[in-house]
């Protein structure tokens, strides 16, 4: 059949062809259309999940810094809604952009000492899910081999480490072992040094009452006894502590005693304040004191024994007065926390304090 | 029956109207489907530019306010384990919000937190 056939039905045919032709291409645009405006929505919902899903992490891992050890958030979280009007809420508005779903689990890593926080948010809009993830780097704890700070079973400090650019952590593992001195050994130091150092159980280095000393002969050369823990750290977070002290008095040949805490700076780290350097450091238990111990006569005939003298723990004040329990300091490089000195804690105002600058890299995001 | 290209009888008047007048119709029918068509891939093309750009001054917000310049609107964002019943724990922060049809929504903490 020719297009100049005399038979008009060809003409019609060849219409009918272009037709189905043009019929295609149009569905095709018009699907391509489709296609494209689909996408920019589920694209704009998926931006905007993202950007919540991050809302939630990020609100959440605030959330978690803050909170000290025993009180960390674990779990899923209660549901989070945005709307215009209303922001952040918990309550299920009428209208809303979408909602965060936070689950903060612990990971356990091939070893159980090592465990990591990770932070999962997943947000939703419209119909479209977006999952972001801030996991911790595998936590420091000083009683890793590799620190052997101090005996996790026992709280006994066994060593000093060199400066780790991390967050480390001293827990001492079972219920009753806070840290202390081996009451075996005279005159003791020891050098935890990172970062920011976060003690997650108290320190009593007066065990209770229970710490002792027992000198043989060489009390009578007077030499003090002298046990120092030294925390060198730009951030330092404290529970409760109890420092030891003992005066010579009650006997001319006994030695003086001092269990104490001194904070250092690590070089070059710190702020300055008035041409001195300062680190911060944060007193989150309810006491900070010191106890006063006695030395008796022990069986020989210069022999002492160091034991507790049934005061009161005395509790400890910065040297203009201010109790440092509950509070938080810039520190002075060098402060002994047993006699603080003039100018040495600073308090810093809650508006300053920076807990999480301590922490700013010990999450990444995934 | 000639070839296609030798044939030359021709088509008739009433052939080439037909032709035509289907022609026509057909053609009316596509133009607001290609019309329609078209729209769509502009306005998702614009969309698209739209959030790239929205992204880019969202990403450029985050950055500022984490060097701790002031931006977006002081907010609050409600944390509280799922199996407490008591207040929830309000972080204190700002929401940056960009663009006008379908804001990108974000909530960044206080820098400076107790």
């Amino acid at each position: 059949m020719s297009i100049r056939s005399e038979q008009g039905i060809a003409a019609v045919g060849t219409v009918v062809m272009l037709m189905v032709v043009l019929s295609v291409l149009v569905t095709a645009l018009w699907q391509y259309g489709m296609f494209q405006i689909t996408a920019a929505g589920r694209n704009q919902a998926y931006l905007q999940a993202t950007y919540l899903a991050h809302a939630g992490a990020e609100a959440a891992r605030t959330a978690w810094l803050d909170k000290t050890a025993d009180e960390k958030l674990e779990g899923p979280l209660a549901r989070v809604y945005y709307s215009e009007a209303g922001g952040f809420q918990l309550d299920r508005p009428e209208q809303f952009l979408g909602y965060i779903d936070v689950m903060i689990e612990t990971i356990e890593g091939a070893q159980a000492e090592y465990p990591r926080t990770r932070i999962v948010s997943t947000a939703h809009v419209s119909g479209i899910s977006r999952t972001l993830s801030l996991t911790t780097f595998p936590q420091v704890y000083g009683h890793q081999d590799e620190l052997n700070l101090y005996d996790r079973n026992s709280g006994r400090i066994s060593g000093t480490n060199q400066y780790i650019d991390r967050y480390l952590i001293i827990e001492p593992g079972l219920e009753n072992a806070e840290l202390h001195f081996n009451p075996a050994i005279r005159s003791q130091s020891a050098r935890f040094s990172a970062r920011a150092v976060a003690f997650e159980k108290s320190i009593d280095f007066a065990q209770g009452g229970t710490a002792s000393a027992w000198l043989v002969i060489s009390g009578a050369l007077r030499l003090p006894v002298a046990k120092t823990l030294v925390v060198e750290a730009e951030y330092v977070f404290f529970k409760d502590i109890t420092l030891l002290y003992a005066e010579p008095s009650v006997d001319p040949l006994a030695p003086p005693a001092q269990y104490s805490l001194v904070l250092r700076i690590p070089a070059g780290r710190g702020q300055e304040i008035g041409g001195q350097r300062y680190g911060e450091v944060y007193f989150d238990g309810g006491s900070v004191a010191k106890k006063q111990f006695v030395w008796s006569r022990g069986p020989g005939i210069l022999d002492y024994m160091l034991t507790g003298s049934g005061y009161e723990p005395e509790e400890i004040h910065t040297y203009e007065g201010v109790p440092l329990a509950g509070n938080a300091f810039y520190f002075r490089d060098g402060t002994d926390l047993l006699n603080p000195g003039p100018g040495q804690l600073i308090p810093i105002p809650d508006e300053k304090q920076k807990r999480n600058e301590a922490f700013k890299d010990l999450f990444i995001w995934e | 029956m000639g070839g296609f290209w030798t044939d030359e009888s021709g088509l008739t008047l009433l052939e080439v109207v037909v032709a035509l007048v289907l022609i026509s119709l057909i053609t009316t029918a596509f133009v607001p489907m290609i019309a329609a068509s078209v729209k769509f891939i502009n306005r998702a093309w614009e969309r698209y530019q739209y959030y790239t750009e929205a992204r880019s001054q969202m990403e450029i917000q985050m950055a500022k306010a984490a060097q701790g310049v002031a931006v977006g609107r002081s907010a609050k964002f409600p944390i509280k384990p799922e199996s407490e019943s008591g207040p929830p724990v309000m972080v204190d922060g700002v929401t940056i919000e960009v663009g006008e049809e379908g804001k990108l929504v974000v909530f960044i903490p206080n820098k400076v937190n107790k």
